[in-house]
């Protein structure tokens, strides 16, 4: 088995970030992905849901999700849930890597915190409209210093209005580019580079810019301030706004 | 000093839908205050009240992020590009 190929792959979200990055990372030689998922697919989820098609409607997402990974080559699994504080320590055992398309922040940040705290390396992105983000984040091992997380970039669940692709729309090549960027930062973190890049799409002008953030020394993970996801409140801030 | 915003989608609901402003300011906090007074609304989605970067808002100065540089004091020079990138959650 190729060292690719006994990796194993979270995808949290078979969406729209989910489909392509999943497809490009069973197609690319990652030996198994674990699909996680509680929805199920509607017609107005297939211009972007890549995996899926009319004969799938009604059917959960990560199921169907799963059957189209086996049948690109990777052993696939569903799990019909949400990663959620007290799920994530299960859904986290044995993964090497987590590929995060939620479409909400609390999503993202329990996501995020699940991996710091579980030493797993993560990609994660965001997308509405014409365009979007993606970060990979490389897992601080043992005794190393902090490297940069996304609340490091984000620092909290963002108050006010929020815009997601069901309310707001989303472009569905855009959001096809972001999944299929979230898989070659996967790749790229499986084979050993370091994490830390932040790519910004905007679509309407084809513009796509890379920075890498420092790690921010007041995160809460760089200080060890979250020890326990059950205790921390993932509702929208209202502190900062 | 003339330097470019650019606006993310999530607020172009406030410039008329133009992706990009050009705007008067020497510092990123003086363009920030030159954008509030051509586009009323904008500065609250980018600052709070005690006039800081909002915590789930970071704002480039080319490719360079300003907390890394001197935050809303980093100075512009003409034709510098100021990003505002908020986060966005959607992605199903």
């Amino acid at each position: 088995m190729s060292e690719l190929g006994a990796k194993t792959v979270l995808l949290v979200g078979a969406g729209g970030l989910g489909c392509p990055a999943g497809l490009a990372l069973a197609r690319a030689g990652v030996g198994r992905l674990l699909v996680v998922d509680d929805d199920t697919v509607e017609g107005t989820n297939l211009h972007r849901q890549i995996l899926f098609g009319e004969a799938d409607l009604g059917r959960p997402k990560a199921v169907v999700a799963a059957e189209r990974l086996r049948a690109a080559g990777a052993r696939a699994e569903a799990h019909t849930t949400r990663f959620l504080p007290e799920t994530a320590a299960s859904l986290l055992d044995g993964v090497d890597l987590v590929v995060e398309g939620s479409d909400n922040f609390p999503s993202k940040f329990v996501v995020a915190d699940g991996c710091a705290l579980g030493g797993v390396s993560v990609v994660q992105a965001g997308a509405v409209r014409w365009g979007g983000w993606a970060l990979a984040v490389q897992a601080s091992g043992a005794g190393d210093e902090h490297r940069t997380c996304l609340r490091c970039v984000f620092e909290e669940v963002p108050s006010g209005p929020v815009l997601s692709c069901e309310l707001a729309g989303v472009i569905g090549p855009v959001v096809g580019v972001l999944g299929a960027l979230q898989a070659k930062l996967a790749l790229a973190l499986l084979a050993g580079e370091a994490g830390g890049a932040l790519y910004s799409y905007e679509g309407r002008r084809d513009r796509l810019r890379l920075t890498h953030p420092a790690p921010r020394a007041e995160c809460p993970h760089a200080l060890g301030a979250i020890d326990d996801l059950e205790r921390i409140d993932y509702a929208p801030s209202t502190a900062s706004a | 000093m003339a330097v470019t915003v650019r606006i993310p989608p999530a607020l172009r609901s406030l410039t008329e839908g133009s992706d990009e402003v050009s705007v008067d300011g020497g510092t990123v906090r003086a363009a920030i205050d030159a954008l509030e007074a051509a586009h009323p609304g904008l500065k609250e989605r980018v600052m709070n009240a005690e006039g800081k970067v909002l915590r789930f808002v970071n704002l480039f100065v080319g490719e360079e992020d300003i907390r890394m540089l001197d935050g809303l004091d980093t100075e512009l020079k003409d034709g510098d590009d100021v990003s505002i990138i908020p986060a966005i959650a959607g992605g199903r």
